[in-house]
Formats: structure tokens, sequence, C-alpha cells
């Protein structure tokens, strides 16, 4: 059984083998960068937000460029993906279709943070 | 040796931080473009630096400009940070100035690969710097203070940083003294 069954025992967004092949194993490394996420994840969805409030296409998609880049540090599946997406979007001026997957990302990250957490659990519990 | 890295996503510099300390650098971390420029331009700056290309004021694009207009910080050996891996965007950035690039994500082996590379050449490049540098020599048996303070034959010095190496002969005016002298 692989670390992702043994979290949640559904699908998940992330990979832990492939996660703590990318810390070289280093748990404690991980655990400070899982934190460092959700210590920053919703001040980043509020820059998001605050973008598009203020039709800012220049800060929105700085945002979701930063938004990438962090999940990207874990997985490279589902929330990358959705940002990736909305990043070639804004760059190419398609706001309108950027702006149709705000809301998706919204929760897709916020989703993810909550696998994150559950992840920081097991290796919490294994640390020695 | 200290690593400049340059990020304004917190997670990528505590991961950054966190492996580079594991490698056995010492990271100084900061999340703009300006605020790398002033970490560089101290007394002893790292020798080379991890910059992003998304910044929140000038890009990492800039940084590097700015760093390769600056005569104390040409050997500086910049890794650019790119999410973007279309071949004109990297070419873009190493004109600017960046000696290699890593495009996210990336794992902690191709880091470590990359940082050894940049080590190599910044350990080459202060055997040059000896070269071309002021060398104290002494004025009468022309022997050559070397980096551990003791005193070397110039050949010796010579030999041993570079693939130089040298054949015994006798200029034309020392033949002549040596033949006036017998």
């Amino acid at each position: 059984m692989n670390r992702k069954q043994q979290t949640t025992g559904d699908p998940s967004p992330i990979d832990e083998d492939v996660v703590m092949h990318k810390f070289a194993g280093d748990t404690g490394i991980c655990l400070r960068v899982i934190l460092s996420f959700l210590s920053n994840y919703e001040a980043q969805i509020l820059a998001m937000d605050q973008a598009l409030a203020h039709q800012d296409l220049k800060s929105l998609h700085r945002a979701v460029h930063t938004i990438k880049g962090s999940v990207s540090t874990f997985s490279t599946t589902l929330v990358y993906k959705t940002a990736l997406t909305m990043e070639l979007m804004l760059k190419e001026n398609r706001f309108t279709e950027a702006t149709g997957l705000h809301s998706g990302l919204k929760a897709e990250i916020r989703a993810f943070a909550e696998y994150l957490k559950a992840f920081q659990t097991t290796l919490e519990a294994e640390a020695p | 040796m200290k690593i400049l890295v340059c990020d304004d996503d917190i997670t990528t510099t505590a991961y950054l931080d966190g492996m580079l300390r594991k490698m056995g650098y010492v990271p100084i971390v900061c999340n703009t473009g300006n605020e790398a420029l002033l970490f560089l331009a101290c007394e002893e700056p790292p020798k080379m630096a991890i910059i992003d290309w998304v910044l929140p004021d000038i890009s990492g694009i800039d940084v590097c400009r700015n760093v390769r207009n600056s005569k104390t910080l040409l050997s500086l050996h910049i890794i650019l940070l790119t999410s973007n891996n279309r071949p004109e965007d990297l070419a873009e950035g190493l004109a600017a100035g960046a000696n290699d690039y890593m495009t996210k994500p990336f794992s902690a082996i191709e880091l470590e690969a990359r940082l050894g590379v940049g080590k190599r050449i910044v350990s080459l490049q202060s055997e040059v710097k000896t070269l071309t540098g002021l060398l104290p020599i002494c004025a009468w048996c022309k022997k050559i203070k070397s980096d551990n303070q003791s005193w070397v034959k110039i050949e010796d010095y010579v030999k041993d940083r570079t693939d130089a190496s040298f054949s015994h002969g006798g200029c034309p005016d020392c033949l002549q003294r040596v033949r006036q002298h017998e």
C-alpha cells in the first residue's frame, strides 16, 4: 500500500511517494513547506479575488501564476492544470473565459489544502 | 557557500530554503527583485543566485540585466526559475544574463545537479581571477606569494593553476652575461 492510500483511501490530488521523492525523503522539510502553503493559500485566493474585483488583468495573472507555482511544489495534477489553463487564458487576454475558471480554481485550492492537512497529519504521526 | 534565493511565493522559498540547507548551502531568501539587488550589492555578495522570472516589482530578467551591468557581479552564477519552457523564453533568459535555468516544478535531484554545475563554474572563475588579479611577487627572486601565504617559484605557481608547462632555456641577455662570467 502506498502513502496515498494510507492517508485517505480515495484517489488523491497528489502522489505522496512522488512528493517525498521531491523532498529527498526529508519529512521535516516537507512538513515545513506544507505549513508554508497552508499559512498562505487563503491570502493567495484573496489576491486573486481582489484582482478580479478590480478587473486588474495584470495582478490576476500574477496571482494565478503564484498559486500555480505554490501548488507545483506538491503536484502537477488537478489544481495545477486549472491554474495553468487560467494563466494561459489571461496571457492571451481571454479575460471572460479565464474568470469562468475562477470559482472552480478556488474550490480546487481549498480541497487541495484539506488534502495537504491530512497528509501533514500522516507525516507527523510517522515522524520520530 | 551562500546562495541568494528570490521568489515571491513563500511555498517555493520554503522548499528551496529547506533543500539548500540540507545540501550544505547557506540560503539568503528574499521576495522581490529590488531586495535581490540590495543583497547582491553588499560587501560579500553570494556567488550563486536562484531567481524567479516573475516577481512583483522588477522581473527576474531585469535582475539578470542589472547584475550583468555591474562589474563586481559579473561572475555571479544565476539560475533563473521559470514555468515557461518555450525555447524563446529560455533564450531570452540566457541572453539577459542567466547562466542556467530550472523549469518549475523541479526535483531535489535536478536542483542539486544544477547547483553542482554552478559551484564548479564559480570555483573555476575564482581560479581564473587569481591569475588575472594582482599577484604579490618578490622583487629579487621573483617568487609569488600563493593563496596559503607561502612563496613559490613563478613556474610552479603558473603550472598549478593552468595547463601550461615550462621548458628551460636561456634568453640572449642572460646567455651573454653567463658567458662573460665564465
